[in-house]
């Protein structure tokens, strides 16, 4: 497939090579200088709102912006509701907004990457990447993202959670968003003297406030090689193994596999009996 | 392959529930759906239509205003060399609106009283053809 550098692409065109990578086409990502921010947090902490706001004033600034805005599939019918969209209330010549299913993975879809890349190398200047957001473990987003924003508010009890371990630490800078809400004075005081060391900005994405000055920080980013870095790599690389890994044994065990799954839903089979039988099948390859 | 479908109301029309049912059936039946939410001009919809790549585009718009904001929708969608998405529309739509549309290029009409299933299953019929 086609990999190089392409700035002349239409709309359409990208949007087909999109779908092609999302239906396992083999494509090597295509070199992109393009800034990828990955936005993170918990769900309806305001993370397309903020996105559709932000998309709003880089265009405003002249930028050409991407958006990949990640939604889960459902594990039972493998069909999925994306509502990213919904937020975003404005459509640009300069906006190219791509809502994909997770199909399988947990917080990022496998594509997320190349498909960031790939709006890069098509004349995108800097590629938002909202994932779903699953918790506190939700930091691959930070392997594949040149900057990471967490999205808190003040209202989400979760937060809390957020603030002992994983994503906080690994994150470049917090958005504490929903800023009307009630407590959220408190909220980013505890905020600043947790993490002293951090960026923080305050917003109200529903009236693009604090927008502008969050923007100007993204577009000065200069990302540097830290040890957070490599925490977050371990996790993405594990990750994308697992899958690979799993996909190969899929691809000659499906029926076993099966096999299992029902068995332990009629409470035929213990879980660890259905594990070891699963094992044994991977050795026999 | 999931076939990816959008569900989009132009015009002013506030009621979405049906909009959301509807998105929901479909992502029960394997489907991906976006739904772009309320009040969108027909080219906002043809511009999410095109970047989100999707097989069928769904119009539901229960303000009445169906003969001037569909068609435009579909021309929309030529100007940006998109035509082969599959368009099907659901609303109040009285039968010979149904028929005029139907000469327009829209493949199948949903009046008043089609059920959410008949339109789901419509929608898999498509998905069936289009994989041969
Ligand atoms: N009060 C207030 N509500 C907001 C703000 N930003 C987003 N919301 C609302 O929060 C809800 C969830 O927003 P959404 O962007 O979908 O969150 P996501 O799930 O993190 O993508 C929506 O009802 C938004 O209107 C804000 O700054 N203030
Ligand atoms: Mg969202």
């Amino acid at each position: 497939m086609d990999e190089s550098n392409n700035t002349s692409r239409s709309k359409r065109e990208i949007a087909k090579l999109i779908t092609q990578i999302e239906n396992g086409a083999e494509l090597t990502p295509p070199h992109s200088e393009a800034t990828v921010v990955g936005v993170t947090g918990a769900p309806g902490s305001g993370k397309s709102t903020l996105i559709s706001a932000m998309a709003r004033a880089l265009v405003d600034k002249g930028k050409k912006i991407g958006v990949i805005a990640v939604d889960p599939s459902s594990p039972i019918s493998g069909g999925a509701v994306l509502g990213d969209r919904i937020r975003l209330n404005f459509t640009h010549e300069n906006l190219f907004f791509r809502s994909i299913a997770t199909r399988g993975m947990r917080s990022i879809s496998k594509s997320a990457y190349t498909i960031a890349k790939v709006l890069g190398a098509s004349g995108y200047d800097m590629i938002i990447i909202e994932t779903v957001g699953g918790g506190q473990e939700d930091y691959e987003i930070c392997a594949i993202s040149d900057l990471s924003l967490l999205v808190l508010c003040p209202e989400s009890g979760d937060s809390i959670q957020m603030l002992k371990s994983g994503i906080i630490e690994l994150a470049d800078a917090i958005v504490l968003n929903k800023s009307d809400m009630e407590g959220s004075e408190i909220f980013y005081t505890m905020l600043k003297n947790s993490f002293p060391e951090k960026h923080i900005f305050r917003t109200v994405a529903l009236y693009s406030k604090g927008v502008d000055e969050l923007t100007s920080f993204m577009l000065s980013w200069k990302s540097v090689e830290d040890h957070r870095k490599e925490a977050a790599i371990r996790s993405f690389l594990a990750m994308m193994l697992k899958e690979e890994l799993f996909s190969g044994f899929l691809k000659e065990n499906r029926d076993v596999f099966e096999e299992n799954v029902r068995a332990v839903a009629k409470r035929e089979k213990e879980i660890y009996e259905a594990i070891e039988d699963l094992m044994r099948a991977k050795h026999k390859l | 392959m999931s076939l990816r479908v959008m569900i989009a109301k132009p015009g002013l029309d506030g009621h979405d529930r049906g909009a959301k049912v509807l998105a929901r059936a479909l992502r029960d039946a394997g489907m991906e759906v976006i739904y772009t939410g309320i009040r969108r001009t027909p080219s906002e919809i043809a511009e999410a239509a095109v970047e989100e790549d999707v097989d069928v585009l769904g119009l539901n718009c229960l303000s009445g205003a169906h003969m001037s904001l569909f068609p435009k929708v579909i021309e929309e969608l030529k100007a940006r060399g998109a035509d082969d998405i599959i368009i099907i529309a659901s609303g109040i739509i009285p039968e010979e609106d149904s028929e005029k549309l139907k000469a327009l290029g829209i493949r199948e009409v949903f009046g008043p009283g089609s059920s959410v299933k008949e339109i789901v299953d419509f929608i898999k019929s498509l998905d069936k053809s289009r994989n041969g």
